[in-house]
């Protein structure tokens, strides 16, 4: 499983992480200039925490966000062991608001659904990893050992 | 190895999936003495609502059991459990042998003891029976009376308003979710409920359901009546004890779990709503039947249960809802009593904060309005970290994980994940 590690020696602090991942993922438009204008405003899925920590869903080993959803909508990538939102069952509870212990998942402009990172997933590359200009921000293997638990549909035991 | 398991709610359906991630083989049984199974019971006044399907209260798909192949009994209640013989009696007789056995029969709804609860339209909200009989009878609902002012009923009749019921709140104490709330923030729910049309009274109990067959009506303790044609009781649940009752297995309250979420008896566990443990934020042994403790403690019970080692450091009450947008989170002790406790609050227009803190540790916490980042203080709490000189960094909006880097990097040892790990190094590159 490879997860998103952050070298917080090299981000200066420039956003360009989380502007991107505004308007690739949050947006509807995938274009800068229009996504800017867009209503409900799109939410990135990294933000830069503090001074310089880019900050993503960590793809907890067990979750408290998979525990915490009252109906499977959080769940993990079989395949992967990636954790994401299911959005269509998503009814804006915000039980996994409670206990992420980074903080890092939000409630959608309209308060729909619950926003996080997904590690870009369905994407080759994450775009935060892509964009970065100092190279703060490394797709690296998980160390070994490292297992994970919980809710990932047609998992097959 | 013969695993039994008894519920099929959120902690028994945890500690099938703890199982099979160890073992893939050793037959499962599963007994519940409700019908339909994977429904979530929290999501409940949701569908009352018409915002979800009763698909979508589905937290797991119906090939679940074949899936992970769990002969599953359904509709069927075990009247009692034969710790010496290691069986299991079902109430017709039956009985059942297993080598393991998880109990996690959950909660029922307090029963409340008034004249004419028995009338057709009193209805206490737990099972999906429930649910549906509110939704096949809203046509002729134009008043609900909900009674409590706990969790369940405030959602249920914020779901009845939403459907254009005229609701009726009757709270006997003084607020609103005073089990999670101190009086200001429930306060600020209490004028957003009114603000939508919510009739709330706090201070008033109902003494008698009024009526022929069906409801017609409730008086209140200050002789008034209400004209209701749904009376909606929320009084709490109590743990289901019953069918360890004349055994070994040790009941406080409810079952009493160790850290390893066995009872004390060998061989058999406990999850959920019916199980006692350890309370973090009380440091006493305590109730909190809630979903997310459900679902841990049904994984450490699974896990122990299957031969690995699994600890659980315990459990403490927390919950968030959102009524008409003002979105709340709550945890732990917000409420106070006795000495050694220090209080922080914050209160602005439309947001609340209060922090607790005995010890120098977080023991409870209300967010009101504002609620991004509240798991961050959830986990400070159940990881009993001293924030000795983060409180106000803590009460403030600028609440954020990085900041919160040196002293996790001083608490090491209890930030052992790999995700923490992660984060406190530098990559390769």
């Amino acid at each position: 499983m490879k997860v998103i590690k952050v070298d917080q020696e090299k981000c200066t602090q420039c956003h360009t992480c989380g502007l991107w991942c505004g308007v690739e993922i949050g947006s509807v438009a995938k274009e800068p200039n229009d996504a800017i204008h867009e209503e409900p405003r799109p939410v990135p899925r990294v933000h830069v925490d503090g001074n310089n920590l880019p900050l993503h869903c960590r793809h907890c080993e067990v979750a408290p966000c998979i525990d915490a959803c009252p109906n499977g909508t959080m769940r993990r990538d079989p395949k992967t062991g990636l954790v994401y939102v299911h959005e269509p069952t998503c009814v804006a509870c915000w039980m996994c608001v409670m206990v992420c212990p980074f903080g890092i998942i939000t409630p959608s402009s309209g308060h729909h659904v619950a926003v996080k990172c997904d590690r870009c997933r369905n994407m080759e590359f994450p775009i935060c990893v892509d964009v970065c200009p100092t190279k703060a921000l490394i797709l690296e293997e998980r160390e070994k050992g490292a297992t994970w638990y919980g809710y990932s549909p047609s998992r097959s035991f | 190895m013969r695993y039994l398991i008894i519920g099929g709610s959120a902690a028994g359906i945890s500690t099938v999936e703890a199982i099979r991630s160890v073992d893939r083989t050793s037959p499962i049984e599963l007994f519940s003495n409700e019908g339909t199974p994977f429904y979530s019971r929290v999501l409940l006044s949701y569908y009352v609502a018409g915002a979800i399907t009763k698909e979508e209260l589905h937290f797991r798909p119906l090939e679940f059991f074949m899936e992970n192949r769990v002969t599953a009994y359904l509709g069927q209640r075990v009247k009692q459990v034969l710790p010496d013989s290691k069986n299991i009696r079902m109430e017709d007789g039956r009985e059942y042998p297993y080598d393991k056995l998880l109990i996690a029969t959950g909660s029922s709804p307090k029963i409340l003891d008034i004249p004419g609860k028995d009338k057709k339209g009193v209805i206490v909200m737990r099972y999906i029976e429930h649910a549906q009989e509110i939704v096949d009878r809203l046509d002729g609902i134009k008043t609900a009376c909900i009674l409590g002012g706990g969790l369940i009923g405030l959602r249920t009749g914020y779901a009845l308003s939403l459907r254009g019921v005229k609701v009726k709140l009757i709270v006997k104490s003084g607020q609103v979710l005073s089990q999670m709330l101190d009086r200001d923030a429930a306060q600020m729910v209490e004028g957003t409920m009114r603000e939508h049309g919510i009739d709330v009274r706090t201070g008033r109990d109902a003494v008698e359901i009024v009526g022929r067959e069906s409801v017609e009506g409730i008086l209140l303790d200050n002789g008034e009546r209400i004209t209701c044609q749904l009376v909606v009781i929320g009084k709490g649940v109590q743990p289901n004890v019953d069918c360890v009752s004349s055994t070994k297995v040790k009941v406080n309250e409810g079952i009493v779990a160790d850290e390893t979420m066995r009872t004390t008896v060998p061989d058999i566990y406990v999850a959920g709503d019916v199980a006692e443990t350890y309370d973090l934020s009380t440091e006493k042994m305590g109730m909190n039947a809630i979903w997310p403790c459900a679902f841990e403690q049904g994984r450490v019970a699974g896990l122990n249960m299957a031969g690995r080692k699994a600890h659980y450091n315990g459990s403490f009450r927390m919950n968030s809802l959102d009524f008409y947008g003002l979105l709340v989170i709550s945890m732990g002790v917000t409420r106070p009593e006795g000495g050694g406790f220090e209080q922080f609050q914050r209160r602005a227009k439309e947001t609340y904060r209060k922090l607790v803190l005995k010890d120098g540790r977080i023991v409870g916490a209300i967010l009101v309005g504002q609620v991004q980042r509240a798991g961050v203080l959830t986990t400070l709490l159940k990881k009993k970290i001293n924030v000795s000189g983060y409180a106000s960094f803590l009460m403030s909006d600028r609440l954020n994980f990085a900041d919160l880097l040196p002293l996790i990097g001083k608490n090491k040892e209890k930030f052992t994940e790999v995700e923490y790990r992660e984060l406190t190094r530098r990559p390769k590159g």
